[in-house]
């Protein structure tokens, strides 16, 4: 306790931060930032992927990584952190400064039960005994809102927002100054994101430490704090109070921020033809098999996804909700046959596409094939979805496989160029390289140009948008827009944002536990919820204030 | 300094394979004809490196000595690549069926037996000689290979990109050459130079037995044999095949690391 910042001065601001910069090799990721914190104080960084509001938190807390240069200052009390010995700063840290990290997995050490590692930072910085520290753990995991679970838990047996809020505990369990919490809700479903962000805001109001929330995602800052940083490049675009940057004042930057952050899509005529059913699924079971019981016995099935049945007509988007866990990302890959069914069917344009094993037949199994180029996907994560050992020609032809007719090597670099072209991509460029080169949005681009090369005539997008930083997502949304009105195309739009979706579906399926819990017409449905599980999903939708 | 690394692990292996390749053709004195009265010289003039005690010169052996080690370590690793990693892409295509049961309890079969105890039963039962040394090393390096692949292919499986592709209705044969191979190349290349160098290790050890290469082929393992008991006398004898094993065994390792940063298109291309 003695080796804490004592005395900080009424009038000194806690954090004072003077000209920083920040430079890996020959980057420069910050440049000369000046903001100051005083205590009881609550401050949002905002800005898209590479701004450097991550890089910011991480050098308050003296973290960088290897070969980060750092010019400037950063007092915090008074005191000089910048250049700071390691050992003074270890006392800092935790005790004085606590940190909330986005993957509350990863930020956990899954071999320690939870009040030992909150008690752990306890007896480092605070000096008491075991048995102290875990009675102070215990209590601090009460504040948090786990009073009703044990603190011999292991992480992994938590859920994602049980996960972050002893993340939390163990950041608060030194009554620190200052709370840094980067991107602390991007891991979890809406409904948990609304309890996390509700508790952060009462335990600030409660000890009276100051806090710096850095977010990705304006609504979701808007809420919590009075002051606000708009970064971009390294550099503050905007910077005061939370209301006069959602007033007028706000830099272009900051205004297209918020515009694509609730942004809707042209008014494009809807081709969605409601006598036309595209995609019928019936009675649909589906799961997982889990351990066997005994050795030989067979292995039992866990149904993700229960008695699942709806229709998509030509030309519509559907939107498929629901939190993690609720079988939604199951239900679209039975749907294009990654994962055999237990029971009921699956029919594109009139034909079986997908039915139990046991009644199917071989012959079956192959005309599913020749159906299958007629429904696509896009994946979420526009980094994993591609084999980085190939080079992007040859990623975009890779259905091409499914046509009965093998194209030649030139007609086949025709068609993938003028896909490329229609989502907005330079083929003369892009065909030879690898896709670690192109950003996020781009990937996405490229995603989509492969599921189009089939000509399908559904495609579902699997959170599709959901990586993508808002100004990016703005523009993969109107392309797909664009896609449909152009060519017919339907959408399932599977999804845990439901602002998005409520932009861009017309109607929309609620997903909880493999069950369907309501279906209907998106406005309608939004609007007045008949079950409380989707008003529970609408009411936990961060907003953002109205524009004046 | 990883610049550096690189350079000596390129260095090292150049010089083992054109030492090798240049015996071929040409070596300062024939290695199979012996002159008692020049025996255990030291390093001279005459021969660089000094003679045995049948006055045989060391360089020349060193020489052919590393053709023999290359050839058992490479065909050795060429076995193991060979059978291993289609059994390892195998078992990882139909994880958790009966292929890959009986393929994985397979290679928990061989690796049930200690490695040099069978090669010295295989070479016993089939007579010594470079041909069954390499059999007996290579059928070791098969379950090393297989394990490698598969836990690396299970790995690999559930990301999008193979999703992708089975999205384009691609089967498990074509996904494991096109999509789950590629991206082990790192991987089996680094495997692939550590069991080249244990390769090496083992085959001086069988012929440290007597069960490698036979005489008159020079082998680095029976020359050390050989000069066992000359050690205090005349040092230089051991010590030369034994500085040549630990510097191609370095070589090699070195240039493994090498390899592995190169070939990634994430280092490569970046920016």
């Amino acid at each position: 306790m003695s080796a804490s910042v004592q005395g900080c001065r009424v009038d000194t601001p806690l954090l004072r931060v003077d000209s920083l910069s920040l430079s890996i090799g020959e980057d420069a990721i910050l440049q000369t930032l000046s903001f100051q914190l005083h205590a009881g104080d609550t401050l949002g960084i905002v800005g898209e992927s590479g701004s450097g509001k991550s890089m910011t938190a991480l050098a308050i807390m003296q973290l960088l990584p290897v070969g980060a240069e750092l010019q400037g200052s950063i007092a915090f009390c008074g005191e000089e952190l910048v250049d700071l010995d390691e050992a003074r700063m270890q006392h800092i840290r935790g005790a004085d400064i606590g940190m909330v990290f986005q993957e509350p997995m990863t930020a956990l050490n899954p071999v320690h039960t939870i009040a030992a590692q909150v008690a752990e930072s306890i007896r480092l910085h605070r000096g008491l005994t075991r048995d102290e520290s875990f009675t102070e753990a215990r209590a601090t995991l009460d504040r948090v809102g786990l009073s009703d679970i044990a603190g011999d838990r292991y992480p992994h047996e938590l859920s994602g927002g049980q996960r972050q809020r002893v993340v939390i505990a163990i950041a608060i369990a030194c009554r620190p100054r200052l709370l840094i919490a980067d991107e602390p809700t991007t891991a979890l479903d809406v409904t948990t994101q609304a309890g996390i962000l509700a508790l952060l805001d009462e335990l600030q109001r409660e000890t009276g430490m100051a806090m710096i929330l850095v977010s990705h995602d304006l609504a979701v800052v808007a809420k919590t704090v009075d002051k606000l940083l708009v970064m971009r490049d390294g550099t503050i675009l905007d910077s005061g109070d939370t209301e006069d940057i959602f007033s007028a004042t706000a830099s272009a930057y900051t205004r297209t921020l918020l515009d694509a952050s609730t942004w809707s899509p042209p008014s494009v005529s809807r081709r969605a033809d409601h006598n036309t059913v595209l995609l019928q699924v019936d009675g649909l079971v589906a799961g997982y098999p889990s351990g066997r019981r005994r050795l030989f016995a067979p292995r039992q099935i866990k149904n993700a996804v229960d008695n699942v049945s709806f229709a998509v007509h030509a030309g519509e988007n559907l939107g498929l909700v629901g939190e993690s866990g609720s079988g939604k990302s199951t239900l679209a890959r039975c749907l294009l046959g990654l994962m055999p069914i237990e029971a009921g069917m699956v029919s594109l344009n009139g034909r079986t596409l997908s039915l139990p094993k046991r009644v199917q037949s071989r012959s079956q199994q192959e005309w599913g094939r020749a159906v299958r180029r007629d429904i696509q996907i896009v994946f979420q994560d526009p980094y994993g979805s591609f084999n980085p050992r190939h080079r992007v020609e040859r990623l975009v032809a890779e259905p091409l496989h499914l046509l009965d007719e093998p194209m030649t090597r030139s007609q086949r670099r025709q068609r993938v160029s003028a896909l490329l072209e229609r989502v907005g991509i330079e083929p003369a460029d892009a065909l030879g390289r690898y896709v670690h080169e192109f950003s996020g949005g781009q990937r996405q681009r490229i995603a989509l140009a492969r599921a189009l090369i089939v000509q399908p005539s559904l495609i579902i997008l699997d959170e599709a948008v959901s990586a993508l930083d808002v100004s990016v997502r703005a523009q993969v949304l109107a392309l797909l827009a664009e896609l449909a009105a152009d060519e017919g195309l339907a959408y399932l739009f599977v999804s845990h944002d439901l602002s998005v979706v409520r932009n861009v579906t017309d109607r929309v399926l609620v997903m909880r536990g493999g069950c369907v819990v309501e279906s209907g017409l998106t406005d309608e449905v939004l609007s007045q919820p008949r079950s409380a599980y989707t008003r529970s999903l609408v009411d936990a939708i961060p907003t953002l204030p109205v524009l004046t | 300094m990883r610049r550096t690394a690189a350079a000596i692990g390129v260095f090292l292996v150049a010089l083992l394979v054109v030492m090798a390749l240049l015996s071929l053709v040409w070596t300062p004195y024939d290695v199979t004809r012996l002159a008692i009265p020049d025996k255990l010289q030291t390093p001279g003039a005459a021969h660089w490196l000094g003679t045995d005690h049948f006055g045989r010169d060391i360089l020349s052996m060193l020489m052919v000595g590393a053709r023999t080690s290359i050839s058992v370590a490479l065909i050795a690793v060429g076995i193991g690549l060979g059978a291993g990693v289609p059994l390892g892409l195998l078992a990882a295509s139909g994880a958790g069926g009966w292929i890959d049961e009986a393929v994985m309890r397979f290679n928990d079969l061989v690796f049930a037996f200690p490695a040099l105890v069978i090669a010295i039963l295989i070479t016993a039962v089939y007579g010594p000689g470079a041909v069954n040394a390499m059999i007996a090393i290579g059928i070791f390096n098969v379950p090393v290979f297989a394990r490698l692949t598969r836990g690396a292919a299970l790995a690999l499986w559930p990301r999008e990109f193979v999703l992708a592709a089975r999205v384009a209705g691609k089967g498990s044969l074509r996904i494991s050459v096109e999509h789950i191979l590629p991206n082990l190349s790192n991987l089996l290349i680094v495997q692939s130079t550590i069991q080249f160098s244990l390769g090496i290790l083992a085959e001086a050890g069988l012929s440290y037995v007597g069960l490698g290469a036979q005489p008159p082929i020079p082998s680095w393992g029976r020359m050390l044999a050989e000069s066992q008991t000359l050690i205090t006398l005349s040092p230089h004898v051991a010590i030369f095949p034994g500085l040549a094993i630990v510097v191609s065994v370095l070589g090699l390792n070195l240039l493994g690391d090498t390899l592995r940063d190169k070939l990634d298109p994430r280092l490569t291309h970046e920016r």
